[in-house]
């Protein structure tokens, strides 16, 4: 069917693997987030961070610059240690939390808005497909700023430090990438449920910032009305540093163990994706 | 061959309520218009074609394929043009409709220059770049069709494809119907409330009250036996003019003073007629032959058992 021709014509060429079709819908969600400029600036602006924190790794390894600010012959690895990466992770997941309030709403309301979700799921691709294409374009983004930079600055300590440290700090690999990936979903499905189920893209990345502020907040105060812990359970960012202190052996002030808080994330896991389900569907015809 | 669709006793229910109650039949034509009133159940057969209805009882099969266990194959087979808004609106047209297009399988390349070939087909060229949004009614009804032959499909299921277009947009929609019907390897279902749409479009039309279907016919067929029925109204002469044209072979029954119906035996020619009314002095002033037999169809289906619709 040629531009010149009037006439339609069928289509015999070769086609794509079906297992590889939910990539498509990510590659057009991604394109369509990266024609926002403030995103961009913001992803842009994220990596500031990391690039701070690998200048310090250098320094720290600079004798000049140590014995300049006079702490030449300090410990190495009270400088860059668990600590210095459990404090990056802190920091990248706040600024995880913002970016996803920027990203997420924007993902699932377009399709959802004026009924184009009939036209995904009339072709030969299934919801979960779709939602693994949404879902992939906020971990991608997400990765980028939290344990994919991370895994980078452990590169370059490894580097400057020797093979000692290296083999002496491996377990901190896991706790980067479990601590990140605990973070990651903790925020993406919920993003991608209140994107389901607010049609306004500020309404959406209220509601998801509002449930961490908020939630941390509602938290506290059942703590200290009712005298007991369980208000962790509603503190969302709380749970997060939770997992994140204990991946990275550090003494938790919270009465919540780690693994509670990750049958924690199970749950709410379980919630958004029933919460997504119920408004992607391909019927049009109200039952 | 395979038939474009098949109802076996097929039954579909949501809760208690039957939407859809022991349809049977097997059907192959091109183009096959699904006619009924609100609520018939015609877009629970289209859903349930596409597999997004579970048949509560018996099975429905596309091109030989089960809707329960191969969905995912009909679906590669099959454009889909619902009734209501579908689209992205921030999206541009040539992007919207070729990622359509890769999501039926089209590698990039060939998505995109199916985009726009499909926008060209209906219509759409000048306005490709343009977003969604700011198109009419009319337009976005274009889009909807692009985006469901830009894969090429071999079925293509049109969900009342002219709802909301003025006149000159509803000609346009069915004059690209008749075109990819007439098209090789392309077959249609046409769901429309409007009968004048299915009769413009379809070689078959199923006619659906409350979930059953209360008649199936060839349309083709019927336009053929149409054209041996005509109703004329006449002018002066000295009134023979019936007992000629009955010498020629036609059957007429005089319905009022100078009209008549008749119908025309196998290989006679209009021509005749003319050559008659001229020998006989008189004027034909109207000549129609019968159109209104889908209306008969319809509203016969459509009595119930009192006679009364």
């Amino acid at each position: 069917m040629a531009v010149y021709r009037k006439s339609y014509r069928g289509y015999s060429g070769k086609t794509t693997p079906e297992w590889r079709r939910f990539l498509v819908v990510a590659r057009y969600a991604g394109r369509r987030l990266v024609r926002s400029r403030l995103l961009v600036a913001f992803v842009a602006a994220c990596f500031l961070y990391s690039i701070g924190c690998a200048v310090y790794i250098y320094a720290c390894h600079n004798k000049l610059v140590l014995s300049v600010l006079g702490v030449l012959g300090a410990n190495q690895a009270t400088l860059v240690g668990s600590t210095f990466f459990y404090v990056f992770l802190q920091v990248e997941t706040g600024l995880a939390l913002i970016l996803t309030a920027l990203a997420g709403p924007g993902l699932l309301s377009p399709d959802l808005t004026d009924q184009g979700i009939v036209l995904y799921l009339s072709r030969p691709f299934s919801r979960a497909e779709y939602l693994l294409g949404k879902w992939l374009v906020l971990l991608a983004l997400l990765s980028g700023i939290t344990w994919l930079p991370g895994l980078g600055l452990f590169a370059i300590q490894s580097d400057l430090a020797g093979s000692a440290w290296l083999l002496a700090n491996l377990w901190m690999l896991a706790g980067l990438f479990f601590g990140s990936f605990y973070a990651i979903l903790m925020l993406s499905l919920p993003a991608l449920a209140f994107s389901a189920w607010f049609r306004r893209k500020l309404v959406a990345g209220g509601a998801l910032l509002l449930l961490f502020i908020l939630g941390s907040g509602f938290g506290q105060a059942v703590n200290a009305s009712l005298r007991t812990h369980a208000g962790d359970f509603l503190a969302l960012d709380h749970l997060m540093r939770i997992v994140q202190s204990a991946l990275f052996r550090r003494p938790s002030a919270h009465a919540v163990s780690a693994g509670a808080a990750w049958a924690e994330l199970a749950l709410l896991s379980m919630l958004c994706l029933a919460l997504i389900i119920r408004k992607i569907r391909a019927r049009e015809v109200a039952q | 061959m395979t038939p474009v669709f098949e109802l076996s006793q097929l039954s579909v229910r949501f809760g208690p309520k039957t939407i859809l109650s022991d349809l049977n039949g097997s059907y192959s034509a091109r183009a096959t218009g699904l006619l009924g009133p609100n609520g018939a159940g015609k877009s629970t057969l289209i859903n349930t074609l596409l597999g997004f209805y579970q048949p509560a009882a018996g099975a429905a099969r596309v091109f030989g394929f089960s809707t329960r266990a191969e969905p995912r194959r009909i679906r590669s087979l099959v454009g889909y043009m619902p009734e209501h808004e579908s689209f992205i609106a921030e999206m541009t047209a040539v992007s919207f409709v070729r990622m359509m297009a890769e999501l039926s399988g089209l590698p990039p390349d060939a998505a995109l220059e199916r985009a726009h070939e499909s926008l060209y087909f209906v219509g759409l060229g000048e306005a490709r770049y343009r977003a969604l949004s700011t198109y009419s009614l009319g337009m976005k009804q274009l889009v909807k069709l692009a985006q469901a032959i830009a894969h090429g499909p071999r079925l293509l299921i049109l969900d009342e494809p002219t709802n909301g277009l003025d006149p000159p947009a509803r000609e346009r929609m069915i004059r690209l119907i008749r075109g990819m019907r007439d098209s090789q390897g392309l077959n249609i279902i046409l769901c429309s409330h409007l009968l004048r749409d299915v009769e413009e479009t379809c070689d078959e039309a199923l006619i659906l009250k409350d979930g059953c279907i209360v008649h199936h016919s060839n349309l083709a067929e019927e336009r053929k036996a149409n054209r041996r029925f005509l109703e004329l109204e006449t002018y002066g002469g000295d009134g023979g003019f019936a007992d000629a044209a009955e010498k020629l072979g036609c059957e007429c029954a005089v319905s009022g003073p100078g009209r008549m119906r008749m119908v025309l035996s196998e290989g006679f020619e209009i021509r005749s007629l003319f050559r008659l009314a001229a020998e006989k002095n008189v004027r034909i002033r109207r000549l129609n032959f019968r159109r209104d037999s889908l209306q008969d169809i319809f509203l016969k289906a459509m009595e119930g058992s009192d006679g009364r619709l």
